[in-house]
């Protein structure tokens, strides 16, 4: 079980990080455009960025995805320390079969590259309650919105008392373990975890019933700042196309 | 009692929790064999982070911390867990054995002992917490006082040389308090509670941690402190 | 085995995409007024939890735990999946884990087949040993949807691997890491079925005629992914295009005919085009940022 604390203990700031990664980052002009927006925009980019093998295209997407970070003051720094890891991962990956066709290697790459690129820009300035109404916005069942909200707001909650479990039990664990007895052990501390999430379940439902709690309904209009984004978005793709 | 065995000892230990909350800062402490602690202060003083630090539990994110004169590690560590009993303040997150005596023999039947000690142990701490008449029952179907009790016992079962106690009387009755506090009274290895009751604190140890709520060590010293109100209420406990 | 963007063709990725939404749709309608909300969304919120945590596995490295099987096993398939396929959702939308276009895909590998197949082993072999139900569910769905996971990136050409690559890479490397997510979900079943066994007992059998129609889902569609490759939508934009002769004929003449300046090679007229496109964006970036800082 120790290694098992020590590690999660170790990785756990790097999610923490995440969860509120958009009040972490420098504030930018991106931080302002409606949600709506930028949900779409984000979906059109990769979706740009993601359908052809033309690398004049997808250096499109990349290079405007870069200026437009760049201008609106998002921290390329940050940026780049986001999404090269997995950047390279995919590079490495597709080695061995582009021996024979090294335009493929370079143009798989910058594809996940400014894919990533893409969905940073709408994680890294974007609160999730704002991705939650626009997705209800979008139409995506209530049902699903609020389990999503719900699922967000009590995850780190969650995480902790999970933690405080298997610490409490750590402290009981006078004989070294096989793996296989960390897997076991682990997996009944969790029972334990689980089940307990079953009775806050049913605590938050009667609070939400006891005080009707619905999801908002969005109400922003749109501002000039949006319709400029917008803009940009509808010039990327024209300027794709035609290149 | 001249031997002044060092057993823990943490040198600018802080810790930080992965969501970036401070748990403690700063804390230099020495505590030696036989010693009665109480660490007091105010909630959110960092007296459960503390705790859990000196068990071993947590490792320091600053500083030195050395348990039996050395550092938790893979190699020692569950050496270092047969000599330390931890009550937690939540019996919940504790207690998950199908019966109570289950809870009882959890370390018992780690250490391998035989059927008859282990009988005995049974039969000599449910009589002394008055729990003799739930050994068969859940411990999720206990009361608060009950539980507390069940959790106390499965942890002086294993007779730790070092006892920690996270906040040990809260939400329990009256008659379970005065019991809880005698067993400890009675403890006779190294102690140390953590509570935010002072005259708890009192009763149970002779040298006082005061945490202040910048989770700092504010002092260290002897009964005189709980009589200070100018410092309790410098670190928020009053 | 969350599959991030550029490694599925847009033909595949929409395939996945209209079979999750069914599925889920489903699911959603058949829980509807059944106030389950809270429950499937603290499930999430636990199973998210559960997947942050680290478990050593030989040689040094760690693994991380999913939760499909559990999910099905503790909430009946429809709302475990629905609890999954929030996990999914969360990690996309705040981690970047896993691919907006591939979000689909991701879902039907780790919400539904994961939870469904694992929801139907567990079925079937608990009758004999809950325990080895649980481990067996565990497994299975894991190296399941990873199976279905080396499909897709198989057929599809964006990954320049083939199916007889992908499919035993990755069926064989969680076929492995399985067996923790097998001993894992067994001893959480075994600690509940042994504490509160009223918590596994709720759910009967929801609705024998759906399950069978998502097994089959399931199970064909592989067929439907091959099929879409085959008819090859795969550059649907550049086709759109190409139809509408816009690659040949620019609609627009004037600045730049041909995409090229006229008197340069075409070469050198993309990269000239590229930079006045950078220009413009530039520009419009610029705008963007002035009213940004006035609102």
């Amino acid at each position: 079980m120790h290694e098992l604390l020590e590690r999660t203990i170790r990785e756990a700031s790097g999610y923490f990080q995440n969860f509120l990664i958009h009040e972490y980052s420098k504030k930018s002009a991106l931080h302002a455009v409606d949600a709506r927006v930028k949900l779409l925009a984000t979906i059109i980019f990769i979706v740009l960025a993601v359908s052809t093998f033309k690398l004049e295209k997808v250096l499109l997407v990349l290079i405007f995805l870069t200026i437009i970070s760049a201008v609106t003051g998002l921290s390329l720094r940050s940026l780049a320390g986001r999404i090269w890891l997995f950047t390279l991962f995919s590079f490495i990956v597709v080695i061995p079969i582009s021996l024979s066709d090294p335009a493929y290697l370079i143009t798989f790459t910058l594809r996940v590259a400014a894919s990533l690129l893409a969905i940073q820009m709408l994680v890294m300035t974007t609160s999730f309650s704002e991705i939650c109404l626009a997705l209800r916005y979008f139409r995506v069942p209530e049902l699903f919105v609020s389990a999503l909200w719900l699922a967000y707001r009590y995850a780190i909650l969650m995480f902790r008392e999970l933690l405080g479990i298997l610490i409490a039990r750590e402290s009981r664990r006078v004989s070294k373990g096989s793996h296989m007895d960390v897997w076991k052990k682990g997996g009944e501390a969790m029972g334990l975890f689980f089940l307990r999430s079953f009775e806050k379940a049913e605590r938050v439902q009667l609070a939400m019933e006891a005080r009707g709690e619905t999801l908002n309904h969005y109400h922003g209009k749109l501002k000039k700042l949006d319709f400029v984004y917008a803009t940009i978005l509808v010039f990327t793709v024209f300027w794709w196309v035609i290149i | 009692m001249g031997d002044n065995l060092k057993v823990i000892e943490a040198e600018n230990v802080s810790y930080n929790y992965p969501d970036g909350s401070t748990g403690v800062r700063d804390i230099t402490l020495e505590i030696l064999e036989g010693e009665r602690i109480a660490l007091v202060g105010a909630n959110g003083s960092g007296k459960s982070t503390l705790i859990l630090l000196l068990a071993g539990l947590l490792k320091p994110t600053k500083g030195s911390l050395r348990i039996f004169g050395k550092v938790v590690d893979k190699k020692n560590v569950e050496e270092v867990r047969k000599k330390i009993g931890v009550v937690f303040q939540n019996p919940d997150d504790f207690l998950f054995n199908p019966t109570v005596r289950d809870e009882l023999l959890y370390v018992p039947r780690q250490l391998e002992w035989s059927d008859e000690e282990m009988m005995r142990a049974v039969n000599h701490y449910s009589e002394i917490f008055r729990i003799g008449h739930v050994l068969d029952k859940p411990p999720f179907r206990l009361s608060g006082g009950e539980k507390k009790k069940v959790e106390i016992a499965s942890v002086l079962i294993y007779k730790p040389e070092v006892l920690l106690l996270d906040e040990p009387t809260a939400y329990v009755d009256g008659k379970t308090r005065r019991l809880i506090l005698r067993i400890l009274d009675d403890f006779d290895g190294t102690l140390i509670i953590a509570t935010h009751e002072l005259d708890v604190a009192e009763k149970l140890a002779d040298k006082f941690v005061l945490l202040n709520l910048d989770h700092r060590i504010e002092e260290i010293g002897g009964k005189e402190i709980l009589k200070n109100e100018e410092l309790l209420e410098k670190a928020g406990v009053i | 085995m969350h599959i991030p963007d550029g490694y599925l063709d847009l033909s595949i990725a929409a395939v996945f995409y209209i079979l999750s939404v069914a599925v889920l749709g489903y699911s959603i309608y058949r829980l509807r007024g059944q106030k389950i909300t809270p429950l499937f969304g603290i499930v999430a919120a636990a199973i998210f939890a559960a997947q942050m945590l680290n478990w050593p596995i030989p040689g040094g490295t760690s693994a991380h735990f999913v939760g499909g099987a559990l999910a099905g096993i503790l909430l009946g398939p429809y709302a475990g999946a629905l609890a999954m396929a929030v996990v999914l959702t969360i990690q996309c939308l705040v981690f970047a884990d896993g691919g907006v276009t591939a979000l689909g895909a991701n879902i039907w590998n780790m919400a539904i087949v994961n939870v469904f197949a694992g929801y139907y082993v567990y079925r079937f072999i608990e009758r004999f040993s809950k325990s080895a139900a649980a481990f067996i569910a565990g497994w299975l769905g894991i190296t399941l949807a990873a199976i279905f996971a080396g499909i897709e990136i198989g057929i599809s050409s964006a990954f320049g691997y083939e199916l007889a690559i992908t499919v035993p890479v990755m069926g064989i490397w969680h076929g492995i890491l399985g067996i923790v997510e097998g001993v894992i979900t067994a001893g959480v079943v075994g600690y509940i079925a042994a504490a509160r066994p009223d918590v596994l007992e709720k759910k009967a059998a929801p609705g024998k005629l759906s399950l069978g129609v998502i097994a089959v889902m399931i199970a064909v569609s592989p067929i439907f992914a091959y099929a879409a490759e085959l008819v090859g939508y795969s550059e649907p934009l550049e086709n759109a295009a190409e139809m509408l002769g816009l690659e040949e004929n620019p609609i627009y003449e004037g600045l730049l005919p041909d995409y090229t300046v006229p008197g340069l090679d075409p070469y050198t007229g993309t990269l000239i085009a590229g930079a006045v496109g950078t220009a413009i964006v530039l520009a419009l970036g610029i705008i963007l940022a002035r009213y940004a800082r006035t609102a």
